[in-house]
C-alpha cells in the first residue's frame, strides 16, 4: 500500500499517512538513524465520555470507566500483554485523558510482532468478572496514591468547584465507589462503542518502511473482522457559565499553604480543525506573556517574594470545557490570589507586549523544532493533530502566522476575573 | 538497528574531561556540564549557588532578563540541578538548543551566544566584593527552606528521605542531594560565594556535547570557557563502605491514605567483575524492573496489594530499594511476598519466560539510550565512574550471554537489611 507523504519543507520530517480497512488512521514516521521505532495507538475516548447513545440506545456508565478498561485490556486468558512486550524487549505503557486512551509500545527489534500485538490487545477484548475484582483493589491503590499528593488535591478540587456538571469535575480515575460499579458487561459495550477502527489512529515512528507497515495492519484488521462503526452520540450537561464554588478548601497536613485560582473559560464551540489550534496556541502564549518568567509582572512577584519556584500556570481545553490554572505555593495566599488577579487585569485591559509576543514566538518554534528529535514526542504530536483534525505541522504555521489582536481575542474568553475560583490545601488549625 | 558510535574523549587533562558525539541525527544540540563534589553536608551551598545562579549574573542582571535572552537564542534552555550518584553530588549544567541549520539566517553563531552566556551565569553571577546580591541571597535562602520543609509534602520523597536517613545515619549517601534545614539557617553569603569558587576551580569536570558540529571548534571553544579553568583537583574518591548490620524494621507515622514500604538491600560490590555488574542489573529488573517481574507479579497482579511495587539498583554506592505503596494492614503479607520472591531468586526459581523478558527488557533499553542526548552522556558517565572499561555498544551482548545461574551467582551480594514502613497514625 502507497502511502501519502505530509509535506512539511522546513523541518524536512518524513511523514505519510493512509486510510486503513474499516477506517483506521495511520501515519508513520519515518526515522532511519534512530534506534528505538514508537508506536501509539489511540482512540477517541476518555474519563468525560460516561454518557453516550450507541446505535439509539441511551448509556449511563460508572465514572472511571474509560481508564479501568485502560488497564484491563491488558489482560488476556494467555496472560497479560505487557508481558509479551517484555519478553520480546518492548516497553509498554497506556494513559487515559480527559478525552483519549491511547497505548504505546515501544522497541529496538522484533518491532513487526510487537506492532500485531498491539493492535491485537487494543481491537480484541477479553474481561472477565474475576479480573475486574482484581482490578478493583489495584486501581483502588492508584487512587489512593493520588490522594497523598497535595498538589494533585488542590488540582481536583478546584476542578470540582469551577465545573458544576460537565464530567471533567471528576478524577479520570473514577472514586473507590464508583469503580465498584464496574462489570464486564460495561467494559463490553464501552469497547464495542469507542473501539471501532474509524475511531482511532494508529502512528509509528522509527527506522520503518512505511509501506510494510501500512500493509501489515491492513492485513490484521481484515484477519479480525470489524462490523460497521455504531452510531455514537456523546452526551455532555448542560454546564452553566459561572462556576459551581468560588472557593474550596481542605486542610491536610502540608509545610505551606498552597494555592490555586481556577478560570473557566466560554466553552469552545470546537475543539477540531485550525481555528481551535490557533485559539489553544495563542492562549497558551498569551499566559506566557502575561505570567512566564519573561513577564515584568513574574520578575516583580518574584523579587516581592508574592510567587516563587512552585508557581506554574497551564491550561486546557477539550470537548465542552476550557479552564486556566496559576497555582503554587503561597504563605499569603490571599496576596497571591489579587496579586495574580491585577496582572490579569493589566493583560486583559491591552498590557501585552508586542516585543515580547515576537520573542515568544521565535521560543515556541525553538522548542516545537526540538520535539522533534524524540520519536515519542513525533508520534504524540502526529496522534493529537489527528484527534484534533489538523495537519500534523500545523503548529509551526499557526505560530507563524499568529497576532497580537487574535492573542487578546482568545484571552478574554478564557480569562475571565471576575468568575475566578480559588482552591485552597492549608495545614491543619493549630 | 545497532549504534555504532561512541563518545570520543577528545580532551583529559587537568581535571576536565570532554566527551563529544557528533552526529546529525538530532535537530538540536545538547551539551551537560558535570562538575563532581562529594556528597557532603555543603549540598546546601551548593543547592543554594543553582538557585541564585538564575537571579543574575555580567550582562543580565536578573532572572527576567536571563529569561529573554534564552528566549531570543530560539527557546534554548540552560537547566543546573543536583545529581546524586552514588556519595558524589553532581552540580549539572544542562544546555540544549536548536541546531543552527534549522535556523532562520538570524541564528547564526547561536552556539557560541549560548555558551558564552553559560560561563557568565557559572562564573559571574551579580554582587560585589566577594558576596551574592543580598537581597537575592536572602530570597533564595527562603526559597531553599521552604522547599526543604516541604519535602515532606510529597510522600513518596518524604518516605524514601527518612528511609535514606534510616539506613545511613552516619554516611554521606544519607545526605539529601539538596542539603539541610538545620545548616541553612546559619550559612552567610560570602561562605556561598567561597563555595562557588571553589566549585569551579577545584571539582572535576566531565562535559559532554552531541549534536551536529565540528568537534574541534567546539572543543577549542568549551575548553577556553571560563568555568572550565582551575586546577579542578579534588577528586571525591570512592563511597564509604557500609558495615554489616543485622535487619531492622523501622515503622513511622505521618498523615497518608497509603502506606509507604521501603525495603533497603546493601549490594556487597567487593571485587565486583564487569560481568557481575550486568548480572546485578539484570538481577534487578527481573526482581523489580517492569511488569514482568516477580514483584509486579506476585504483591500487584497476583496478590492486589498495591498498584505501584518495583525495585531499583544504585549500583555505586551499593544499594538495592525495594518500594511499593499498600494498606497499612497489608504489611506483613506484602513483605512476606517480597521476602518470597528474594528467596526465589537465590534458590534459582527463575523462569524461562519471566528471565527471557527482563533480559530482553535490559537490552531494549540499552538500545534505546543513543536517542535521547541526555540519556546517552549520562550512560557514559555512570560507566566510567563505575570503573567499567566496556562500550555502550557491547552492553546487549553481555547481557545476552546471561543465564539465570549468573543471577543465582550474585545473589549473595544482596542482603535485606533496612525495612521501613511510614503509615498514617490511625492505621
Amino acid at each position: 500500500m502507497r502511502l501519502e507523504p505530509i509535506v512539511n519543507r522546513i523541518l524536512t520530517e518524513d511523514v505519510r499517512q493512509a486510510r486503513l480497512p474499516h477506517g483506521l488512521q495511520l501515519f508513520v514516521g519515518v526515522k532511519p538513524q534512530h534506534a528505538r521505532t514508537f508506536a501509539v495507538i489511540g482512540t477517541e475516548y476518555g474519563s468525560i465520555d460516561s454518557a453516550f447513545s450507541v446505535d439509539g440506545e441511551e448509556r449511563q456508565v460508572p465514572d472511571g470507566v474509560a481508564h479501568f478498561l485502560e488497564h484491563k485490556l491488558f489482560e488476556k486468558p494467555e496472560g497479560d500483554v505487557s508481558e509479551l512486550f517484555h519478553r520480546r524487549g518492548a516497553d509498554t505503557n497506556a494513559a487515559t485523558s480527559y478525552a483519549n486512551t491511547s497505548y504505546l509500545f515501544t522497541c529496538t527489534d522484533g518491532f513487526e510482532p510487537n506492532l500485531d500485538l498491539l493492535v491485537d490487545f487494543v481491537l480484541v477484548p477479553h474481561f472477565s468478572a474475576e479480573g475486574v475484582a482484581k482490578e478493583q483493589g489495584i486501581i483502588a491503590q492508584e487512587i489512593k496514591m493520588y490522594q497523598d499528593h497535595a498538589d494533585y488535591r488542590l488540582y481536583t478540587n478546584l476542578l470540582g468547584a469551577l465545573f458544576a456538571r460537565h464530567p471533567v469535575r471528576i478524577d479520570i480515575a473514577g472514586t473507590i465507589e464508583s469503580i465498584s460499579e464496574i462489570d464486564p458487561e460495561t467494559l463490553y459495550t464501552c469497547h464495542r462503542t469507542f473501539y471501532h477502527p474509524s475511531n482511532m489512529a494508529l502512528v509509528v515512528v522509527g527506522p520503518v518502511d512505511p509501506d510494510e507497515v501500512a500493509d501489515r495492519v491492513a492485513a490484521q484488521l481484515e484477519r479480525i473482522g470489524f462490523g460497521p462503526p455504531p452510531s455514537v452520540e456523546r452526551r455532555l450537561p448542560v454546564e452553566p457559565l459561572e462556576p459551581a464554588a468560588r472557593e474550596v478548601v481542605e486542610r491536610r497536613e502540608v509545610a505551606r499553604p498552597r494555592v490555586a485560582l481556577g478560570f473557566k473559560g466560554l466553552p469552545p464551540t470546537s475543539v477540531t480543525g485550525p481555528d481551535a489550534l490557533r485559539a489553544n496556541v495563542a492562549f497558551a502564549i498569551g499566559l506566557d506573556l502575561a505570567l512566564g518568567r519573561s513577564s515584568a509582572a513574574h520578575a516583580r512577584l518574584y523579587e516581592e517574594g508574592v510567587i516563587d519556584e512552585s508557581f506554574s500556570f497551564s491550561q486546557a481545553s477539550e470537548r465542552g470545557f476550557a479552564f486556566a490554572v496559576l497555582g503554587g505555593e503561597s504563605d499569603e495566599p490571599e496576596s497571591f490570589r489579587k496579586a495574580l488577579l491585577d496582572v490579569l487585569a493589566d493583560s486583559l485591559s491591552g498590557g501585552l507586549d508586542k516585543k515580547a509576543f515576537a520573542r515568544a514566538r521565535d521560543r515556541y518554534l525553538g522548542s516545537y523544532i526540538r520535539s522533534f528529535d524524540s520519536v515519542e514526542s513525533c508520534a504524540q504530536t502526529y496522534l493529537s493533530a489527528h484527534f484534533r483534525k489538523v495537519s500534523p505541522f500545523a503548529v509551526y504555521e499557526a505560530v507563524e502566522s499568529l497576532n497580537l489582536d487574535e492573542l487578546e481575542s482568545v484571552f478574554r474568553e478564557r480569562i475571565r476575573p471576575e468568575d475566578c475560583v480559588t482552591s485552597l490545601i492549608l495545614p491543619p488549625e493549630s | 538497528m545497532e549504534s555504532s558510535f561512541e563518545f570520543q574523549t577528545v580532551h583529559d587533562s587537568g581535571g576536565v574531561r570532554i566527551h563529544c558525539l557528533p552526529t546529525q541525527k538530532f535537530k538540536g544540540v545538547g551539551v551537560r556540564y558535570y562538575f563532581h563534589n562529594r556528597l557532603e553536608p555543603d549540598a546546601t551551598e551548593l543547592s543554594l549557588i543553582q538557585s541564585l545562579a538564575k537571579r543574575g549574573c555580567e550582562g543580565f542582571p536578573d532572572l527576567r532578563s536571563i529569561t529573554i535572552h534564552l528566549e531570543e537564542l530560539y527557546g534554548s534552555s540552560v537547566g543546573l540541578n543536583l545529581s546524586k550518584i552514588g556519595e558524589r553530588n553532581l552540580f549539572v549544567g544542562r544546555l540544549s538548543f536548536a541546531a543552527e541549520r534549522f535556523l532562520p539566517p538570524r541564528g547564526a553563531g547561536l552556539t557560541d551566544r549560548l555558551l558564552d552566556f553559560f560561563d557568565a551565569l557559572m562564573t559571574k553571577p551579580v554582587g560585589e566584593a566577594g558576596e551574592y546580591r543580598s537581597e537575592s541571597f536572602e530570597q533564595e535562602r527562603l526559597n531553599l527552606r521552604r522547599q526543604l520543609e516541604g519535602l515532606k509534602d510529597d510522600k513518596d520523597g518524604w518516605a524514601h528521605e527518612r528511609f535514606l536517613q534510616t539506613m545511613y545515619p552516619d554516611e554521606p549517601y544519607g545526605i539529601h542531594e539538596y542539603g539541610e534545614l538545620e545548616r541553612l539557617s546559619s550559612l552567610t553569603n560570602p561562605q556561598v560565594r567561597t563555595r562557588l569558587d571553589r566549585l569551579l576551580t577545584h571539582a572535576p569536570l566531565d562535559i559532554y556535547a552531541v549534536g551536529d558540529f565540528d568537534v574541534k571548534a567546539i572543543t577549542a571553544r568549551l575548553l577556553a570557557g571560563s568555568c572550565v579553568q582551575g586546577p579542578k583537583d579534588d577528586e571525591p574518591g570512592p563511597p564509604v563502605a557500609h558495615p554489616v548490620r543485622p535487619e531492622q524494621i523501622v515503622i513511622e507515622e505521618s498523615e497518608v491514605e497509603q502506606a509507604r514500604l521501603l525495603i533497603g538491600c546493601p549490594v556487597d560490590l567487593t571485587d565486583c567483575t564487569e560481568k557481575d555488574y550486568v548480572a546485578l542489573h539484570l538481577y534487578n529488573t527481573l526482581l523489580g524492573g517492569g511488569m514482568f517481574s516477580k514483584l509486579f507479579r506476585s504483591v500487584r497482579e497476583e496478590a492486589s496489594l498495591a498498584y505501584s511495587v518495583h525495585s531499583s539498583l544504585e549500583s555505586h554506592k551499593g544499594l538495592m530499594m525495594i518500594s511499593t505503596g499498600i494498606d497499612a494492614e497489608a504489611f506483613e503479607p506484602a513483605l512476606a511476598l517480597i521476602r518470597k520472591q528474594l528467596e526465589d531468586m537465590a534458590a534459582g526459581r527463575i523462569g524461562a519466560d519471566e528471565f527471557s523478558a527482563a533480559r530482553e527488557t535490559v537490552v531494549g533499553r540499552l538500545r534505546s539510550v543513543p536517542d535521547s542526548p541526555g540519556a546517552w552522556s549520562h550512560q557514559h558517565l555512570e560507566r566510567m565512574l563505575a570503573g567499567y572499561s566496556f562500550a555502550l555498544g557491547e552492553l546487549p551482548s553481555r547481557f545476552a550471554a546471561l543465564e539465570p545461574a549468573d543471577l543465582v551467582a550474585v545473589a549473595p551480594r544482596i542482603r535485606c537489611e533496612t525495612i521501613y514502613l511510614l503509615r498514617s497514625p490511625s492505621a
